[in-house]
């Protein structure tokens, strides 16, 4: 079984992120990157299925040069290649044209399973796993929180508000997988040095069919209005437990109205 | 001052490290009362990579 997982590289989780007010967009050049927590445990489940089932793991992404830094993380983690494309033309992509690029991509692939995050760590959008899977004529099956797979049939247990749904396809299929689905692990020494040797394709999207109308900031169809800083938290409220703790506490939850 | 030819390999090699590491550390912190043995490997995992780094055979990283 072939794997495609689609990983998203973000600002590393130690940098301030800025804000480009012009541009309505955070500023992610010359910032030290990470590949994203979301997407390490997308590239997890893929390493997991292949274990149990054969098969390899594609890590694709889409980005500046800075996306190599967290290609290398998941293919020291085991991925055994990986695909970039790498073009000044992509930024400023949507999500239409980023799913765009990544259906190109995977469609130079041979692939029964695209993985991916429900949702990155940075914009939060979600929307790109499901135009993805329209793109590629795919079924999605999203917000994974378990998956099996026998044969052709891929089942997963798809998180809800009050547990999971069961829902089933057949390959090939998209998988959108939640937070917390697995613990990613972490690269070792040797995955590390083997990751060095691995191969990463490099793409522009001219390379995929893609002209200058249909990504980067020129082919987007959706349109930032306003971009702003979260409001500073509250500072909290200290209860000290003078044998009253539990009834203040109790009180509190009461007035927000959480119990 | 120009940088060393090596400079971006190697910096892309350490970030890689560090954040092996920093990995390690993040999956064996919640599990140091549950499930030691986890925390044991991750600890063992990490003295493995900073044996290398102190070692310090550049040229080796960098093949």
């Amino acid at each position: 079984m072939n794997i495609v997982v689609c990983a998203k590289v973000i600002p590393a989780s130690s940098v301030i992120i800025e804000l480009d007010p012009a541009a309505k967009t955070m500023v992610r050049k010359g910032v030290p990157h990470e590949l994203d927590p979301a997407a390490a445990s997308a590239v997890e489940e893929a390493l997991r299925l292949t274990e149990k089932h054969g098969g390899t793991v594609t890590v694709l992404t889409m980005g500046l040069a800075d996306a190599v830094i967290g290609i290398r993380s998941a293919l020291a983690m085991g991925a055994h290649s990986a695909i970039h494309v790498q073009d000044d033309a992509v930024a400023g992509s949507d999500t239409l044209a980023t799913a765009k690029v990544l259906a190109a991509a995977i469609k130079k692939e041979s692939c029964d399973l695209v993985l991916c995050a429900a949702e990155s760590s940075d914009s939060y959008s979600g929307i790109v796993p499901g135009q993805l899977a329209y793109l590629l004529g795919i079924p999605a099956l999203t917000f994974a929180k378990e998956i099996s797979i026998d044969g052709k049939k891929v089942s997963i247990k798809r998180q809800s508000e009050t547990g999971y749904d069961v829902c089933e396809a057949e390959l090939p299929v998209l998988i959108a997988v939640a937070s917390g689905i697995n613990e990613p692990r972490y690269p070792q020494l040797k995955g590390i040095m083997a990751a060095k040797k691995k191969e990463i394709k490099k793409y522009t999207a001219a390379e995929l069919g893609l002209g200058p109308d249909q990504v980067g900031a020129a082919g987007a169809k959706e349109k930032v209005l306003s971009i702003g800083r979260p409001p500073a938290r509250a500072a909290g409220k200290v209860v000290t437990d003078e044998g009253e703790g539990g009834k203040q506490i109790a009180d509190f939850l009461a007035e927000l109205k959480v119990i | 001052m120009q940088p060393a030819p090596n400079t971006e390999a190697l910096d892309e090699h350490l970030r890689v490290v560090i954040q092996a590491l920093h990995g390690a550390v993040s999956r064996a912190m919640p599990h140091v009362k549950d499930d030691p043995k986890t925390a044991d490997q991750a600890i063992a995992d990490c003295k493995e990579i900073l044996d290398e780094v102190i070692e310090g055979k550049v040229s080796e990283w960098l093949k």
